[in-house]
């Protein structure tokens, strides 16, 4: 029997935590879900991993089996952000249904465009936010979401949950899918012989996995990560992005030091790594600080002239589209 | 022709496939079938994405080059549209 195990503490700091004692191999067709015994912190990135492997257990008619210490204190938590149930888990406890209305998004499935429509309605009573601090993190809703709808060609659709900080004014996200992941999503701009390098292209602004054109098409930009990776670094904060056997994970900066906005990810302060457990499929993790962030306004101006400047030593850039024999 | 933008997709105008039917339905015949300034009108919609402009209009600016800047108007943009419409415009006609 295959082992799933939950670590005591996932955060995007230490994100690495979830390759604990795991390979991500389940190929006997049986898992043992075991949850560290005595606490489980996790990030809405861990959540929507963990749902993502609910899927893929479904999907692929994996039977699992799980443990659990009923004395961790953060059953509450994971319960009401729907763990359990995503996993195919009755409640472990008994609790008051909270309104989930001030602190968290719990795992949600979306499916459709007109799901993530009614989604994005939502997330401002949800979230005690208003529509002005709320568009930046509707805008990266939004832009990963759709990725999901349109790219990931997933069968279950997405997952996405959310908590707030009211105190640190953060709100934190995470996203995942079970579908054909970046590396086969980009074949439509190029065919890369790994996962690390489709990811790191596919954080290039321009660049999108249905045309080779640099700059996208009239449907797609190729800007949605780029935009949301610029996002975080605007706020200073962390961003993931694990797909395959690698992941692209943004670090945080000092706020002394001037934010950039690097066409190529590899000139970003970031850890990028590769020959992880394979995951089936793309999970995505970012935090937001929703009132320190630059107006959105003068945000998306600053991007896009880093999109447009970025591009344009892209395309000028001919010596790298050269075929060398 | 007006558009009014907020019967079509809401108070944050972000899904794609209203874009394209609106491309394609409206936008698109209108400016092929007559010399009219075609008027996409904002009023009540607060924000966007920059997936969702790109998709309304992007691809006519790469057609028509500056000419598109003479075949559109965008009225009661709020600062947050307007700056996602400025970025979409500016590397479209580039």
């Amino acid at each position: 029997m295959s082992l799933l195990y939950i670590p005591n503490s996932i955060a995007l700091s230490n994100f690495d935590s979830v390759f604990k004692q795991n390979d991500f191999n389940f190929s006997d067709g049986k898992v043992e879900i075991q949850f560290h015994p005595k606490y489980v912190a996790m990030h809405p990135v861990g959540l929507a991993l963990y749902a993502a492997f609910g899927d893929y257990f479904r999907l692929n008619g994996i039977k699992t089996s799980a443990t659990i210490n009923y004395e961790i204190r953060s059953i509450p938590y994971l319960q009401r952000m729907g763990l359990f149930s995503t996993l195919g888990y009755s409640d472990p406890v008994e609790t008051k249904k909270h309104e989930e209305t001030g602190r968290f998004i719990s795992l949600t499935r979306i499916t459709t465009s007109d799901e993530l429509a009614k989604f994005l309605k939502d997330i401002d009573p949800i979230l005690h936010t208003t529509q002005d601090t709320s568009r930046t993190v509707k805008h990266v809703f939004s832009e990963l979401l759709r990725n999901v709808l349109e790219h990931s060609f997933s069968p279950l659709g997405g997952h996405v949950c959310a908590t707030y900080n009211y105190k640190r004014k953060k709100i934190s996200i995470g996203i995942s899918d079970t579908g054909r992941g970046i590396l086969k999503g980009m074949v439509g701009y190029k065919r890369f012989s790994s996962h690390k390098e489709a990811i790191l292209n596919a954080l290039k602004p321009g660049v999108s996995g249905t045309t080779k054109r640099l700059g996208g098409t009239q449907e797609n930009a190729g800007a949605g990560l780029f935009f949301t990776k610029c996002i975080a670094q605007s706020t200073r904060n962390h961003f993931l992005i694990y797909s395959g056997d690698s992941y692209f994970k943004l670090l945080t900066r000092p706020s002394s030091e001037e934010i950039k906005f690097n066409g190529n990810p590899e000139d970003d302060y970031a850890t990028i790594k590769d020959s992880l457990p394979m995951f089936p499929g793309t999970v995505i993790g970012i935090d937001i600080h929703i009132e320190d962030t630059t107006a959105f306004n003068k945000l998306m101006q600053m991007i896009g002239d880093s999109y447009r400047a970025s591009l344009k030593k892209m395309k000028k850039d001919y010596y790298k589209r050269i075929k060398f024999a | 022709m007006k558009i009014m933008m907020e019967k079509h997709c809401g108070a944050f105008a972000e899904n794609k496939d209203q874009a394209r039917d609106l491309r394609e339905k409206y936008i698109r015949p209108a400016l092929e079938s007559s010399d009219d300034i075609i008027v996409l009108d904002f009023s009540g919609v607060d924000s966007s994405t920059q997936s969702f402009i790109h998709a309304l209009i992007s691809g006519f600016f790469q057609e028509l080059g500056e000419t598109a800047l003479l075949r559109f108007e965008f009225h009661n943009c709020t600062k947050a549209v307007k700056s996602i419409i400025g970025t979409v415009v500016n590397y479209s006609l580039e």
